[in-house]
């Protein structure tokens, strides 16, 4: 025990002032942690260190400050927000507007992606409040959105049908499902329409929930309708069918009342609607001339119609005119056509022209093939003998091959056959040469028929005239006996390249071609004879063992002695002529024949029966024994 | 002119047709627009709307809303825009009384400045004609006037609705004063 009491003394001798220091301290951390833990005494106390750490501009002592405060802005403005939300809102309103721009312009896809849902909100709130002023806001640009489109569309159907415009050919059945197509319209209605018409009887242009008229113009031609009555009933028909056949929470649209022949034709804007009563079917140009109106009309400025208290006389002047012009206008079948012509025109002359161009070009193609196997089959026939072939024509038709021309043999007919068909295995050959199995010109053959005669010529008893005429061959005259005569004829008929031969060759005696013609009761030469009467003469002469008979012939007018008389001088005149041109007077005989002469072919002709004819005859009657 | 909606309204078989009918004077078809629920006509009032004497017209389009069992679903659509409404009771029927008031809301539901007049009809039925309780009515907000008509003898027609009309005027700023 009393070791333990000093060791205590010892300990507080040792110790006391440590332990009066440890209270000491104990005091003041008591001290400082109450300071601490009161936040008005410990920002006094910090408050200068911190002014003094900013007014330092320390970027480390910032960053940590930074660093120290960020992760606290978040709740403070929350925490300050829930204390007081209309101060905060106040303070933050001057920036916001601002704040939105600058993220937009900083980041803006980001910043689309963040407003996207609140404006599809927005609008849907917006519509939910003040529909119809939506609706008007909206009306000028979706009727020109959905007339774009469209007329896009449009495009592109009228690009498709172009390329396959070549399989259909029938003009008015494309034009028809042109237009069937694009409208949706059944062909058969097409045709239907476009013989008819339409015709705007009125217009009320009539406030959409009080049913009011705001304005009318009706044609002065029919018989008045009621505008209020009308335009009120309209609007509960409206109104009742609107409510009765929503589409989801989407109110649907009547558009149309039929009744008799006429239509009422809705056209519904926010805060009114038009509606225009036709006589007819509503044509295109109708239904486009009054979304127009009702177009304008919602452009109009002030507020008169959507606000519409009844008084009409506030309604700007512009809208009744407006509805007298829809009125007046004309929306007829013309009107459709007018509007569409380019098309059509187009449609048709582009058909019409392939109508044209498409038989024309198969036409020129195959002219154009044909002509090319033509010199092809030709030059190939030519090359393999131009000599023989020279004559030779192709001609190709289609798929038919024809050739014309003369060879010379029935060997080069065939050969020039052969050729045109290794040159054109497609082809039916018809081949149309003719073959001259003699290779005789005309001319070459009158020099060698007058030649054979010249020969023949020289035998007695043998007078031979040869004449080439049209190809034909005739030979006429005397032959001294029938074996020799029939001789004579074989001779000319198988004569290479004659292709007919007529024989005037007689035996006996032989009347010579040449007459002599005389004047009415007169004996007396002609001067015109004397070519005639020298032909005789050379023929006489050529023929010096032939006898020559001169008969004088007359006509049948006057007494018979006197004709004689006549034919007998006739006669006798030409043997004294012929005498003194060197005839032998013993080789003539002469003979009046009253009468004309016997040629039963010959038409009895008085001034062809005065004449004096020659025969050649053989042998002589004088060598007779 | 000024055009003015004013819709019809009651129980079945309180006189509504026949009111609008004597008021009209045949001027309408009689055709009713059974399925849509709602008959139209229309009256031409000339009204001296100012101290300088100037006559207004005011067009009357009266929707003569069909009255059914449950004459309270009639379509809000049906009285949009209307600028006044004549509330329709059978005196001789109290059931159609109790119904007044509710008309009353039901219109001025969809028309918060719209006018009302209460038509108290058939009174030729009774045998004496006690003066409504009018307090009552014109407490109402928008309620101008409560009246006993009839149908049958004219009686009362056209003071209701020439003192709707002036009301409307009023409002519309072409009547001065009443």
């Amino acid at each position: 025990m009393a070791a333990s009491s000093e060791l205590q003394q010892l300990r507080d001798l040792l110790l006391a002032p440590e332990v009066i220091t440890l209270q000491t301290l104990k005091r003041e951390l008591a001290a400082v942690q109450q300071l601490v833990q009161d936040p008005e005494q410990f920002a006094k106390l910090i408050d200068p260190i911190l002014a003094e750490l900013i007014r330092r501009e320390d970027p480390a002592v910032s960053l940590a400050i930074l660093k120290a405060v960020t992760p606290l802005l978040d709740r403070a403005v929350r925490d300050k927000t829930d204390q007081d939300r209309s101060a905060m809102t106040h303070a933050l309103a001057p920036v916001s507007t601002g704040a939105i721009a600058v993220h937009y312009a900083e980041t803006p896809e980001s910043a689309a992606q963040d407003m996207a849902p609140l404006v599809s909100a927005a609008i849907k709130e917006q519509i939910r409040r003040e529909r119809d002023a939506f609706i008007d806001a909206l009306y000028p640009v979706i009727g020109s959105t959905i007339s774009k489109y469209l007329s896009e569309t449009m495009n592109m159907l009228v690009q498709r049908m172009n390329e396959r415009i070549e399989s259909h050919l029938s003009l008015g059945s494309i034009v028809r499902k042109l237009r069937s197509r694009i409208t949706g319209v059944s062909e058969a209605e097409l045709l239907m329409r476009d013989s008819l018409w339409c015709r705007v009887d009125a217009a009320f242009l009539i406030h959409k929930s009080s049913g009011l008229v705001i304005a009318q113009s009706q044609n002065p031609g029919v018989p008045p309708l009621d505008p209020d009555l009308l335009s009120g009933m309209l609007t509960a028909i409206r109104s009742l069918f609107n409510e009765s056949m929503t589409e989801g929470d989407r109110p649907r649209e009547l558009d149309q009342i039929a009744y008799g022949e006429s239509k009422i034709v809705l056209e519904v804007a926010g805060f009114f609607y038009l509606a225009a009563v036709v006589r007819g079917v509503p044509t295109d140009s109708f239904r486009s001339k009054l979304r127009e109106t009702v177009s304008e009309i919602v452009q109009l400025p002030g507020e008169t119609i959507a606000h519409f208290e009844g008084d009409q006389a506030r309604i700007p002047d512009r809208v009744p005119r407006l509805l007298q012009e829809l009125v007046q206008g004309t929306y007829g079948s013309a009107d459709r056509t007018k509007r569409r012509t380019p098309y059509g025109v187009l449609w048709a002359g582009a058909i019409l022209l392939l109508a044209i161009a498409i038989p024309l070009g198969i036409y020129l193609y195959r002219n154009a093939a044909d002509r090319e196997l033509e010199t092809r089959t030709r030059d190939a026939i030519l090359a393999a003998d131009s000599l023989s072939f020279k004559q030779v024509v192709v001609r190709v038709d289609r798929d038919r091959m024809q050739l014309y021309g003369t060879v010379s043999n029935d060997h080069q007919w065939t050969v020039a056959a052969r050729l045109a068909g290794l040159h054109s295995p497609a082809a039916e050959i018809e081949n149309r040469l003719t073959t001259l199995n003699a290779p005789l010109l005309p001319v070459l053959l009158k020099g060698q028929a007058e030649a054979i005669g010249a020969t023949l010529n020289t035998i007695e008893g043998v007078y031979l005239d040869v004449r080439l005429h049209n190809g034909d061959l005739v030979v006429s005259g005397l032959a001294p006996d029938a074996v020799t005569l029939h001789r004579i004829e074989q001779t000319f008929a198988n004569l290479p390249g004659v292709r007919s031969f007529r024989s005037g060759i007689t035996h006996g005696e032989f009347e010579i071609a040449d007459r002599l013609l005389f004047a009415h009761n007169s004996t007396m030469l002609r001067p015109g004879t004397r070519a005639g009467l020298e032909q005789v003469k050379t023929i006489a002469q050529r023929t010096p063992w032939s006898a020559l008979r001169i008969i004088g012939h007359s006509d049948l007018t006057g007494e018979d002695l006197v004709n004689q008389r006549l034919a007998l001088g006739r006669a006798t005149g030409v043997r004294a002529a012929l005498i003194r041109a060197g005839i032998a007077p013993d080789r003539i005989i002469v003979e009046g024949s009253p009468g004309p002469p016997p040629d039963a072919s010959m038409p009895r002709i008085d001034s062809l029966s005065r004449c004096v004819r020659f025969m050649l005859i053989f042998p002589r009657p004088t060598d007779q024994p | 002119m000024i055009l003015a909606k004013v819709c019809v309204l009651g129980e079945v078989s309180v006189g509504k047709t026949s009111l609008i009918r004597r008021y009209v004077d045949r001027a309408f078809s009689d055709e009713y627009l059974s399925t849509v629920g709602v008959k139209i006509s229309r009256k031409l009032l000339h009204l001296a709307s100012s101290p300088t004497g100037n006559e207004t017209d005011l067009q009357f389009v009266l929707w003569d809303l069909e009255g059914g069992r449950n004459s309270l679903d009639i379509s809000a659509t049906y009285l949009k825009g209307a600028r006044g409404a004549i509330v329709v009771g059978d005196v001789t029927r109290s059931s159609t009384m109790e119904g007044l008031q509710g008309h009353i809301v039901r219109f001025r539901d969809v028309n918060p400045t719209g006018r009302v007049v209460i038509a108290l009809n058939k009174v030729d039925l009774l045998a004496e004609v006690n003066e409504p309780p009018a307090d009552h009515w014109t407490d109402s907000p928008g309620v101008l006037a409560l009246m006993s008509t009839s149908a049958k003898t004219g009686s009362g027609v056209d003071e209701l609705f020439t003192a709707l009309g002036m009301s409307i005027l009023q409002d519309t700023g072409h009547a001065s004063d009443l």
